[in-house]
């Protein structure tokens, strides 16, 4: 029945386009054009700044910026309509006598994860495709040896931060039924970790940072970087425990949803 | 025999309010049956709590013979509760679309067969947004249709239709009760289209169950008699509580054969008559006469 309500989501996310580009495909287009813009400015302007470049670091710092705080402003929308867009169009008496309660909202969340994921990557390879107009530019190109696990591990902390704020959208959506309260209220926790974020720093290495999401996707980030051959990167021992937390993290907001959502009354959606 | 649904003491609150008290219903297979109801009465919670969009607050049902109420069962039953439920970006074939891969159904041709049956091959492929409400409603029709329910719940199918739409959606639900053998329990407010459609009905105020019974049991043996006669104060004394003026005479609610009786009293007391006609009581009749009692007797 997941995989039924999983296809039908699918389905419909797919013919909602406009929704479906700004949510979850502007920012890669949007990192791509800017990267090309910012390599022939600075190209044109300052000259090579390194005399080679580096396509694939490129890539994985693309991979990076889904974990920024504006790309989760864009994720944060395409969650709600994910999530709320039942209650924003009054469809759950359409589809709930389909389908399961649980299984329509695991459907939803392993939707959630599929376009974020296809987004990560579509913003991983923009960025390599504005290093390789780079290494076109200098004419010298230089690449990590077995890069794999480094991008494996980039990619699944940006996935990572992406499902904690998807789960707590759709916690948020569920119980409070509304569309703008499922962008608004988790747009201002984001902006109450940032703050908070701010009076910290990663460099200090305190295990109880890996609780905040920004901090635990930067760990990952960085241990990918060591991975990659950096051998600068900072934070990296709060990768495992940044992982956990926000696994559990999404876990939790989850549950919540789901359980609230079997118990809720839709005597009106 | 099987029924449709069979309810048990199946009661609804929120909070303080009683959205539905115990209410013993059973809806046999096989035919159209009416719920019908001022606003409020509790309706559309009975048909929620049937499709598991609310959780009963007391009592149970039995839907298609089943206790146990879960997705396997209600995908043999299609519905259209309250306004139609469309997503304004989908088309129509892609909401038909939609609905059969939430509902696991595949059957090639299905979407293009029910749109035709609906009316709406023309409109397949306009977004529901630009839908006017009549299209719209023949859409979640269509929806409710696809995946061949062995039970459909509509509720006020006709809004929004225009008259030749609501003799086609008449024709529609008479055809798939009497031709496919679905069972219908259809909620609405236009009773002389109920009175025309379905074969039993049950009435529901302040969340109880008023009346109950096929609807030709109801309207029969029951009317009214209009007597134009004068003058009209003494001819209202000797009829009685169950007289009302109107226009140059009285209307008296009484069956018909106590209409001899009083047409000798009146003339006994001095009343002049100059006619008498009888008028059999509609469904319309029944329900007013129903819930105004009703609503006396829970003031």
């Amino acid at each position: 029945m997941i995989g039924q309500a999983f296809r039908a989501e699918l389905f419909k996310l797919w013919r909602n386009r406009w929704s479906l580009f700004w949510a979850f495909g502007f920012m890669p287009v949007f990192g791509l054009v800017a990267g090309l813009i910012e390599e022939t400015s600075v190209r044109a302007y300052v000259g090579d700044l390194l005399p080679y470049a580096n396509p694939l670091r490129y890539g994985y710092a693309g991979l990076g910026t889904t974990q920024s705080s504006l790309f989760q402003v864009f994720a944060i929308v395409g969650a709600a309509i994910l999530f709320a867009g039942e209650y924003r169009w009054e469809t759950w008496r359409a589809i709930l006598p389909r389908t399961d309660r649980t299984a329509i909202m695991i459907a939803k969340l392993l939707l959630f994860a599929l376009a974020a994921s296809v987004s990560i990557l579509a913003s991983g390879v923009g960025r390599f495709l504005v290093g390789l107009y780079d290494a076109m530019l200098t004419g010298q190109a230089d690449a990590p040896s077995d890069p794999w696990l480094g991008l494996l591990t980039g990619f699944g902390g940006a996935l990572l931060q992406l499902m904690l704020t998807g789960a707590l959208v759709m916690a948020v959506a569920v119980l409070s039924r509304s569309l703008m309260a499922a962008i608004v209220a988790p747009l201002v926790i984001l902006v109450a970790i940032d703050l908070t974020a701010i009076r910290f720093r990663i460099e200090t290495g305190e295990l109880w940072l890996a609780a905040l999401p920004n901090f635990a996707g930067r760990a990952i980030h960085e241990s990918g970087l060591l991975l990659l051959g950096e051998p600068d990167a900072i934070g990296v021992h709060l990768a495992i425990p940044g992982a956990i937390a926000m696994m559990l993290w999404t876990a939790v907001l989850a549950i919540v949803a789901i359980v609230a959502f079997q118990r809720q009354d839709l005597s009106r959606e | 025999m099987t029924h449709a649904l069979e309810t048990t003491g199946l009661g609804k609150s929120y909070g303080a309010v009683t959205a539905l008290s115990a209410l013993d219903l059973s809806i046999p297979k096989g035919m159209v049956y009416g719920v019908l109801g001022p606003n409020g009465a509790g309706k559309s919670t009975l048909l929620r709590m049937v499709l598991g969009l609310v959780t009963p607050s007391r009592g149970g049902f039995r839907l298609l013979g089943e206790t146990n109420i879960n997705a396997t069962v209600l995908r043999r039953v299609g519905a259209m509760i309250e306004a139609p439920s469309l997503y304004p970006f989908l088309t129509a074939r892609d909401m038909l679309r939609m609905a059969a891969r939430m509902s696991g159904f595949r059957e090639a041709g299905r979407e293009e067969a029910v749109l035709a049956r609906v009316g709406l091959t023309d409109a397949a492929d306009r977004k529901a947004r630009t839908f006017s409400m009549g299209m719209r409603q023949r859409l979640a029709l269509g929806a409710a249709l696809l995946a061949r329910p062995e039970l459909l719940i509509l509720d006020e199918p006709t809004n929004g239709l225009d008259p030749a739409g609501i003799q086609e959606m008449r024709t529609l639900v008479r055809e798939l009760v009497d031709q496919d053998g679905v069972t219908i329990i259809l909620s609405s407010h236009l009773l002389d289209e109920v009175e025309k459609v379905c074969d039993r009905v049950a009435i529901l105020n302040h969340g109880k169950l008023i009346a109950e019974g096929r609807v030709a049991d109801l309207v029969s043996g029951r009317g009214a008699i209009f007597i134009a006669a004068t003058p009209i104060a003494k001819a209202l004394a000797i009829a009685g509580p169950r007289a009302r003026a109107q226009g140059d005479g009285i209307r008296v609610d009484i069956a018909r054969e106590e209409a001899p009786a009083l047409i000798r009293a009146l003339s006994a007391g001095g009343v002049d008559v100059f006619e008498a006609r009888w008028a059999n009581q509609s469904l319309e009749d029944v329900f007013l006469s129903s819930t105004a009692a009703s609503g006396a007797g829970a003031s």
